[in-house]
């Protein structure tokens, strides 16, 4: 937290009042919590706030400030090459924490630190393999699957696979997918023919990328792209997209909680982890340490799940994940038939060079521009 | 007609308004509201005291659940409430400076099949402009203005100060485009259709223009006092007004009507705005006054039209159909049939009563190659159907393709032309007797 000038003597109560507020203001954002912990809002982050913050803030007594964001590491880079660092603790995707750690923008976290489970498993044993990372503390388990709104189609025909979101003849209208090349591009691929297990064998080569575009190119005029997972839901019940590439969790929510009756298609879903990573220069390590540990105890993960339907990757955690959620954990057999899991390695060693392609394909205007140089 | 501008050229759109996005805090905010309200110990309220044990914990917990979903709802009710609009899924950036500068130097090369001497060259090609844009947003208030360096005239292609109302009206006060027909041009090309030339397409007048864009409905209503240039004489300037003119070549002005209290309504409505094909239906009016210099009396001139921008996946269609109708205040047997229009220092003849026709279609290609950016074909025809008999119609089909490389841009058009202004025709707008010209045209832009 920042330091705040103190106040001048001999100053009214009205007139100190006033700069109080003044104060308060130039401190920013910052300096309203104890703690300020950064994750992807709506239904995600209150499963969050009710599952380990609020426990979180009574057991210690402190207030955690909770920001949302829409991913990536372009702030955290900014905050930490300033030293200016606003953000404590924050929720990444797994290619996130392995980039941002190899630039050196994380705290490296031991798993020593963790607590062990209840019945004593120490964290290492505890965690699945491949959530702990050297800057990153695995949390959950979460799904990107096709959503629709059931009364858009007929009892009948209603999309049930993944080609059917790219085929745009049998199923017109617009299509939600997020503005990102991560998953979008191997579910291109997917739709196209590759089977899971080879669909980053075939997107590392130049061709395999060209063939991922072409598919993505091939639905582009109808793509209305979503930053925000809680924007994918609005678009599908507004009725401003037929189809939504969506957080599986974020469906439960509209439907359980928000009267929606979306529905999802788990057809190669893509599932990814989240973890939990702490800013380099935050000027409340401990606290952040501290947090951190508590988010990823047995019981904060489960008590998530109790907010939401994603798997937490603890092993002790997931017997006391509620018989309601199970149906729609993206970790369910059925689910996981041809699901595929986001080669977060892969990523990220090649986001920068696909994103950069990416963005140059995005810019390229799909209808014919209406401002064309004169 | 009387002058000749080697090219022509249009303008750029005005400058783009800023956008009309939630806060990126608002949310943040209402969630950081929740945190402590939801973090509050629960021996610390007096609910929990008195109660206590875990019937009480449930108790707040559900509390704080319903808590947190009002405020979720808030934040949809208050996003709802703005227009919604997808950003790139980027970390946030630097604020745009308030001013942008920019502008572009274009070359032009063209080669006709009636110019003899030229087409003997092989065509000619030279410095088509050189421009400068300034814009400018700041605290609701607009700026834009460009000026443009042709070889041949120097000129204010358009200039205006604006607000920008919270409701999504704006206004603009100043030199600029007359809210008419087929919008931002009716025309894909370089070269652009007979609306242009007659008038009714890409004007710019100085005045008065308020635009208000709810939802799949655009209105545009102005009023505009005089042309940009208020010398009646001058031909200097960018886009097609009435002028008093020397028609015949005798050396006196023998058209001598300027346009004047110029009102101008468009009404637009979006068919499927966020469906797959968005279709604008329009209609357009514009009523206003011929002051005749040589009888001091007020004539008139109206136009309508009615168009439609089909933009169905990478296809565009555009279609307009219009009617022009002038009706001097003359020297008794003054030759009315025309009226004289001037711009880019020449001047011509128009038909005083003719109905206008667009028709066009472009195909925005995928890049073929990762340098380009955009690939645009199109073929754009229009034709001005003249009342009077013995006047022959005037038709202008041009079928090119626009490509786009970073700064660079390039208009590759293959124009057929009948009676149309910069091609063999001598009165190309009135009485035309002109077969048919082509002329290739190839421009040159770089922009920055």
């Amino acid at each position: 937290m920042r330091s705040l000038p103190s106040l001048p003597r001999k100053v009214g109560p009205f007139r100190a009042l006033l700069l109080g507020a003044l104060l308060a203001v130039a401190a920013g954002p910052a300096a309203a919590g104890d703690l300020t912990v950064v994750s992807w809002g709506g239904a995600y982050t209150k499963s969050q706030i009710l599952g380990f913050i609020k426990p979180y803030e009574e057991a210690r007594g402190l207030d955690v400030e909770v920001l949302d964001y829409n991913g990536g590491l372009g702030e955290i880079r900014s905050q930490v090459s300033s030293y200016n660092v606003k953000w404590d603790v924050v929720d990444l995707e797994l290619a996130d924490a392995l980039r941002g750690c190899r630039e050196g923008l994380l705290v490296k976290i031991d798993p020593d630190d963790l607590p062990p489970s209840p019945d004593g498993v120490p964290a290492r044993r505890d965690f699945l393999p491949g959530s702990l990372t050297d800057c990153g503390v695995g949390s959950v388990v979460w799904s990107t699957v096709i959503a629709f709104d059931p009364d858009e189609f007929s009892a009948k025909d209603r999309p049930d696979r993944l080609e059917d979101f790219f085929n745009v003849r049998k199923y017109p209208g617009r299509r939600g997918m997020r503005q990102t090349p991560k998953g979008n591009l191997e579910w291109a691929l997917m739709a196209d023919g590759v089977s899971p297990d080879r669909v980053y064998d075939v997107l590392a080569t130049d061709q395999g990328l060209d063939r991922a575009f072409r598919v993505l190119s091939r639905i582009k005029p109808y793509i209305v792209w979503w930053t925000k997972g809680t924007d994918a839901v609005r678009m599908l019940r507004r009725g401003r997209v037929r189809m939504s590439t969506v957080y599986s969790g974020r469906v439960w929510d509209a439907d359980t909680n928000r009267g929606a009756d979306l529905r999802m298609v788990w057809d190669h879903q893509i599932w990814n982890m989240d973890l939990w990573a702490i800013v380099k220069h935050t000027e409340n390590l401990e606290r952040a340490r501290d947090f951190v540990a508590f988010a990823t105890s047995t019981e904060s993960l489960a008590g998530q799940a109790g907010y939401i339907p994603y798997g937490p990757v603890r092993r002790s955690s997931q017997p006391l994940v509620p018989e309601a959620m199970q149906p729609y954990l993206p970790t369910r057999r059925e689910h996981m038939r041809n699901a595929l899991r986001i080669d977060a390695r892969w990523w990220a060693e090649n986001f920068e060079r696909v994103d950069a392609r990416f963005e140059q394909w995005l810019e390229r205007p799909v209808q014919v521009p209406r401002n064309l140089p004169h | 007609m009387v002058g000749s501008a080697p090219f022509r050229d249009r303008p750029s759109e005005g400058i783009p308004l800023p956008p009309r996005s939630l806060c990126p805090c608002l949310s943040a905010l209402l969630l950081a509201a929740a945190v402590p309200a939801a973090g509050a110990p629960p021996d610390s309220g007096d609910a929990a005291t008195a109660d206590g044990g875990s019937g009480s914990l449930e108790r707040q917990v559900q509390s704080q659940q319903q808590r947190l979903q009002k405020l979720e709802q808030e934040i949809e009710e208050l996003r709802s409430a703005v227009p919604f609009k997808p950003g790139k899924a980027k970390e946030p950036e630097a604020e745009e400076a308030p001013i942008q500068v920019g502008g572009a130097l274009r070359f032009n090369y063209g080669i006709n099949d009636f110019q003899g001497e030229a087409r003997k060259r092989g065509g000619d090609a030279g410095l088509e402009l050189f421009r400068l844009n300034v814009d400018g947003a700041k605290k609701g208030f607009l700026f834009s203005a460009e000026y443009r360096w042709y070889p041949y005239q120097d000129v204010l292609h358009h200039g205006w100060a604006g607000y920008d109302f919270d409701d999504g009206g704006k206004v603009e006060v100043g030199v600029t485009k007359v809210p008419f027909g087929l919008l931002p041009y009716a025309a894909h090309n370089y070269w652009f259709g007979i609306p242009y030339y007659v008038g009714l397409g890409d004007d710019y007048d100085l005045g008065a223009k308020y635009v208000w864009k709810p939802g799949p409905w655009d209105l545009q209503v102005a009023f505009f006092k005089n042309p940009e240039v208020s010398s009646a004489t001058s031909v200097e300037r960018y886009a097609f007004d009435v002028v008093e003119a020397d028609l015949n070549g005798d050396g006196t002005l023998d058209s001598r009507n300027r346009e004047t209290n110029q009102a101008n309504l468009r009404l637009a409505y979006t068919v499927g705005k966020d469906g797959a094909c968005p279709t604008e239906l329009g209609l357009s009016g514009q009523w206003g006054q011929l002051y005749n210099s040589a009888t001091g009396d007020f004539g008139r001139r109206w136009a309508a039209a009615a168009h439609m921008d089909l933009r169905c996946g990478r296809w565009n269609l555009q279609l307009e159909g219009g009617r022009q109708v002038m009706e001097p205040a003359g020297p008794a047997g003054a030759d009315e049939r025309t009226v004289a229009f001037g711009a880019l220092a020449g001047a011509y003849g128009v038909a005083s009563e003719a109905t206008l026709a667009v028709a066009n279609l472009a195909y925005n290609f995928p890049a073929p190659w990762s340098r380009i950016d955009v690939l645009t074909c199109y073929n754009d025809y229009s034709v001005y159907l003249k009342d009077e008999s013995g006047f022959r119609d005037s038709q202008i089909n041009t079928t090119g393709c626009a490509v786009g490389a970073g700064p660079v841009f390039v208009y590759a058009d293959l124009i057929r032309a009948r009676n149309a202004p910069y091609f063999s025709a001598a009165d190309p707008l009135g009485r035309g007797e002109a077969g048919w010209d082509t002329r290739f045209n190839l421009n040159l832009g770089y922009y920055f």
